[in-house]
């Protein structure tokens, strides 16, 4: 399939995982405290100080990467933030789920869609097999389009110009 | 992939984590909700634990009834919404902190920690007893034992957001019969902000 043609699903992707983003970090920055207890459940090998630094700068850096996809601003910047920050997510939850840790995963508050935590759509949507699964299929998209915009950044705001002057450049050739 | 992460792509990557990091701090330290730094997990030094009882004992206390309180509280009527215990017709009954601090004082309600055991061992409301909602089947039979069904309790969870202090006052009154259920809907973040420190525990109770 030619890059050309995947450009609408490119834009597509990327403000789908900057609503995402935003979603995510929304949730988390109402209730930091939550958001600590959630990743003491993880039991992680990592030092109380780096778990409350994590606590309180990884919705930021949520919220900003998800705004700058979302208004395709410095995307590749973003893109590689958000594809680290999925790929931790996986290993984090994997490991979590591989030793059976009864964990809620304190990524997304789905009670805007009226799942309440402790139900049991809840408990399945915030369970550890579940959120690795997700974490997984987002690091793949977010590599996938990091490595387009990297490649073939017609979409970022760097290189706009450069690419209407010439619609039929690299890109184009896939 | 190597090829990919240039000096400028790489010098963005950082001013975004530097941002992060300054928003982060920012947030937090003006946040009711926010977190102790560096490390200092909740409560680590707290004045409060007084407070507490030896939750064996609570069951040899004269606990006298509630019924005749004046508590202003709202009894909304549900539906059968997903998750929630359908025998029940109304919400239990909330209860702010500032009404559940004299009577936690005076041993008249036991207060019930809905939250996982790790939330509750990060940190908890001095004299409440951990009961998690995903353990509530296997946990019952021991909390029977200790606490008989006219014991007045009053459950909380991680703020308003949570919910699931509601699922378990239902559960506890609709399921398993006790008689006084109550709610306390700000959870440990309404405690929190009125100032308290929580006690952290490294063992169940």
């Amino acid at each position: 399939m030619k890059t050309e043609t995947l450009h609408p699903l490119r834009i597509l992707f990327r403000c789908a995982l900057g609503a995402l983003l935003i979603w995510a970090a929304l949730g988390k920055l109402g209730n930091l405290q939550a958001f600590y207890n959630a990743l003491l459940g993880y039991q992680l090998p990592l030092a109380s100080p780096v778990l409350s630094a994590v606590a309180i700068g990884l919705p930021w850096m949520e919220l900003l990467c998800g705004l700058m996809l979302f208004a395709n601003f410095h995307a590749p910047a973003a893109l590689a933030w958000t594809a680290t920050l999925f790929a931790l997510f996986s290993i984090c939850s994997g490991q979590a789920w591989a030793r059976g840790l009864p964990i809620n995963c304190g990524c997304l508050n789905f009670s805007l869609f009226g799942i309440r935590q402790g139900s049991e759509l809840g408990n399945l949507l915030d369970s550890a097999g579940f959120a690795f699964i997700r974490a997984l299929v987002l690091t793949g998209v977010a590599a996938w389009l990091f490595r387009i915009d990297a490649v073939h950044p017609r979409s970022s705001k760097t290189t706009t110009d450069s690419s209407a002057a010439n619609p039929t450049g690299n890109e184009a050739r896939g | 992939m190597n090829g990919m992460l240039t000096k400028p792509l790489l010098r963005e990557m950082r001013n975004i984590l530097l941002a992060a990091a300054l928003l982060g701090a920012a947030y937090n330290s003006s946040s009711p909700l926010g977190i102790n730094f560096p490390g200092a997990k909740p409560g680590a030094a707290s004045g409060a634990a007084g407070l507490a009882p030896p939750p064996a004992l609570f069951h040899q206390l004269p606990i006298p009834s509630l019924h005749n309180e004046t508590i202003t509280a709202t009894v909304i009527p549900i539906g059968s919404g997903e998750g929630r215990v359908s025998e029940t017709s109304a919400l239990p009954v909330a209860m702010a902190w500032a009404q559940i601090k004299p009577m936690l004082a005076q041993h008249r309600i036991i207060l019930v920690d809905a939250r996982n055991q790790l939330s509750y061992e990060a940190g908890h409301i001095p004299g409440a007893i951990s009961l998690p909602l995903n353990l509530l089947n296997a946990r019952i039979p021991q909390f029977f034992s200790q606490y008989p069904k006219d014991t007045p309790l009053v459950v909380y969870c991680e703020s308003i957001r949570c919910g699931i202090a509601q699922e378990e006052a239902i559960a506890l009154a609709a399921k398993y019969g006790y008689q006084d259920v109550r709610v306390m809907p700000g959870g440990i973040a309404e405690w929190r902000a009125a100032g308290s420190t929580a006690v952290v525990s490294m063992q169940a109770h």
